[in-house]
């Protein structure tokens, strides 16, 4: 982390080795009511953030919640106006890499890594292996495509070796094979690092991630395992296209005594949360076939989105940044 | 990290150098010919109301002050710009995270980019003026050692100023081109006050005429005041710097 130390105020518990914490036993990161002002906007309010060392936690939430700020203060680029970092780790074993990494144009990608972190040359070329950058080691990053430059960010990132290394949206702009290679790379890191990554892919978070944070309004809605979420958040969302008078059909589906609520979207889509799962089942079919319209898709969310959805029903409704959430 | 080989690195992949070199020497190398030869281009040139213009014999002193008076400025305006654009560590704020995160202390960031471009920009001037005074040797005449090397001094101490005051520019905005266009902005303002209350013989931008003035009067002691304020101005500046760069936000 080096600079920012004393920028966030943080307090360092220790020195210790990844290897000596016991995980799940250990927060390597706590922090305890941040709170973040900018110019009488809240972005972080009272946030008590706890990850476990050795986990990969996902931090997620829609644009706008705070989760570039809350990692900006982690990683001490940005200073709280109130509350507390504590770290389990020196500062120096924090590495942050932002969501669209920039990297001096006239190095070469194995002098950018080199030139982050006092490694070998050998040992650089092989953490640019590893995220798939051997062959364009001598070139210029000024002439890296964003994908490219995304994977640079995490090879430099490693180079440092880092104790808690966090990640500011490691997927946006790769393409699905390049995001499948960094999931990949990541899982590997589970057990030696610490990884906090921020997303708007619930998938991604469903994939690789054992801990779970979900920022909405500055506000911590939820932390804690994912299993724990689903069960505790997940309300049976349906998504059905029909034929005809979308309005009409809402109307008929707000009146079902299962149906929590129904929403017309801006595509003609009806979103439709339920109380129980079977009767939605049956229930969704007769309702259509009751109004006389054509059903063209009927398609249950998945639980994580669901459950998202759920706990952030009022972000999700009003707020531009819940239709980023796929 | 090895910030002082990235700066060097930067200096010279980006050809930078060859921009701070140019204009030193282009005039170091021109301003002798054009103080030789000057007296012939006024005599031909007859003005419309069919006056002519002449100009006294020229003196090797004379060489040294057309390269002072034409080269300096544009040296240091160029200075100027090439260590805004070094110094303005958070002109791309991602960027600005990856240095930051990579150091203990904002000294770090700031001091080798400071000290490249200063050194490279006095072995430009130094280039220049060693380019003026051999030229001025040939076409005009030998000039004094000693005044040579105080002289250049001075004019050194005027340059690192300058650039320490871009640095102080660029802990208060961000952007190469906002922080080239305070420190300039500074410059002027500290001529004005030079001129509106007499002050000019303190002043670190009085050492700009420093060469000119030695050479021609061989009196160093006028120069004292500015030269020790001037010194102590670009420590306090970097000091400055230092202590923003490291308080500020990303």
């Amino acid at each position: 982390m080096g600079l920012g130390a004393d920028l966030s105020g943080v307090h360092p518990l220790g020195r210790y080795r990844l290897s000596d914490l016991r995980p799940e036993s250990i927060l390597i990161v706590t922090t305890s009511a941040l709170t973040k002002v900018y110019s009488g906007r809240t972005a972080l309010d009272e946030v008590d953030l706890a990850v476990p060392a050795g986990s990969i936690y996902g931090l997620v939430g829609p644009n706008g919640a705070g989760k570039t700020t809350l990692l900006g203060i982690l990683a001490g680029l940005r200073s709280p106006t109130a509350g507390e970092v504590c770290l389990g780790v020196p500062t120096t074993a924090v590495t942050i890499c932002p969501d669209t990494p920039v990297f001096e144009p006239w190095l070469t990608a194995s002098e950018t890594v080199a030139f982050s972190a006092p490694i070998a040359a050998p040992a650089a070329d092989e953490l640019l292996e590893e995220v798939g950058l051997a062959q364009v080691r001598g070139r210029r990053v000024g002439g890296f495509s964003r994908g490219m430059t995304q994977r640079l960010g995490l090879a430099v990132a490693l180079a440092a070796q880092p104790s808690l290394l966090i990640l500011d949206e490691p997927c946006s702009g790769l393409d699905p094979a390049g995001r499948f290679q960094l999931l990949e790379l990541i899982t590997r890191l589970r057990g030696r690092t610490t990884v906090l990554f921020s997303t708007h892919l619930l998938a991604d978070v469903a994939r690789i991630c054992d801990q779970l944070g979900v920022l909405d309004d500055g506000r911590l809605a939820y932390q804690g395992g994912l299993a724990e979420f689903s069960a505790q958040w997940a309300r049976p969302v349906w998504t059905v296209r029909v034929r005809g008078e979308a309005g009409e059909l809402v109307r008929l589906l707000e009146a079902e005594d299962w149906v929590h609520g129904a929403e017309l979207g801006p595509d003609g889509s009806i979103r439709v949360t339920a109380y129980d799962v079977g009767q939605a089942e049956m229930g969704l079919p007769r309702v259509v076939c009751r109004a006389g319209m054509g059903l063209l898709s009927l398609a249950q969310e998945s639980d994580l989105e669901a459950a998202f959805l759920s706990l952030t029903s009022t972000t999700a409704r009003d707020g531009p940044g819940a239709e980023a959430m796929s | 990290m090895r910030l002082w080989r990235v700066e060097w690195l930067r200096l010279w992949r980006t050809r930078r150098w060859l921009a701070l070199l140019a204009p030193f020497v282009a005039f170091g190398f021109g301003g002798p010919i054009l103080a030789k030869y000057l007296p012939q281009i006024l005599g031909t040139s007859i003005a419309s109301g069919g006056i002519r213009i002449t100009a006294p014999p020229p003196v090797p002193a004379d060489g040294i002050e057309e390269f002072i008076h034409n080269g300096m400025g544009l040296g240091v305006l160029v200075a100027i710009v090439v260590a805004a654009a070094a110094v303005s560590v958070d002109a791309h704020p991602a960027l600005g995270a990856f240095y930051r995160t990579r150091v203990r202390h904002s000294h770090q960031l700031v001091i080798p980019r400071y000290c490249v471009v200063a050194v490279a920009s006095a072995a430009a001037l130094v280039a220049g003026t060693g380019a003026a005074w051999y030229e001025t040797t040939v076409l005009l005449g030998g000039l004094p050692t000693s005044p040579m090397v105080v002289g250049t001094a001075l004019e050194l101490l005027y340059l690192v100023f300058v650039l320490a005051l871009v640095s102080a520019a660029a802990s208060v905005v961000r952007t190469p081109l906002m922080s080239a266009a305070v420190a300039l902005g500074a410059l002027f303002a500290l001529q004005l006050v030079g001129i509106v209350h007499g002050a000019g013989s303190w002043l670190p931008t009085s050492l700009a005429a420093g060469l000119t003035t030695v050479v021609k009067t061989r009196h160093y002691r006028s120069f004292l005041d500015s030269a020790i304020i001037a010194a102590a101005a670009t420590g306090a500046l970097l000091v400055f710097a230092i202590a923003r760069i490291g308080r500020r936000e990303l």
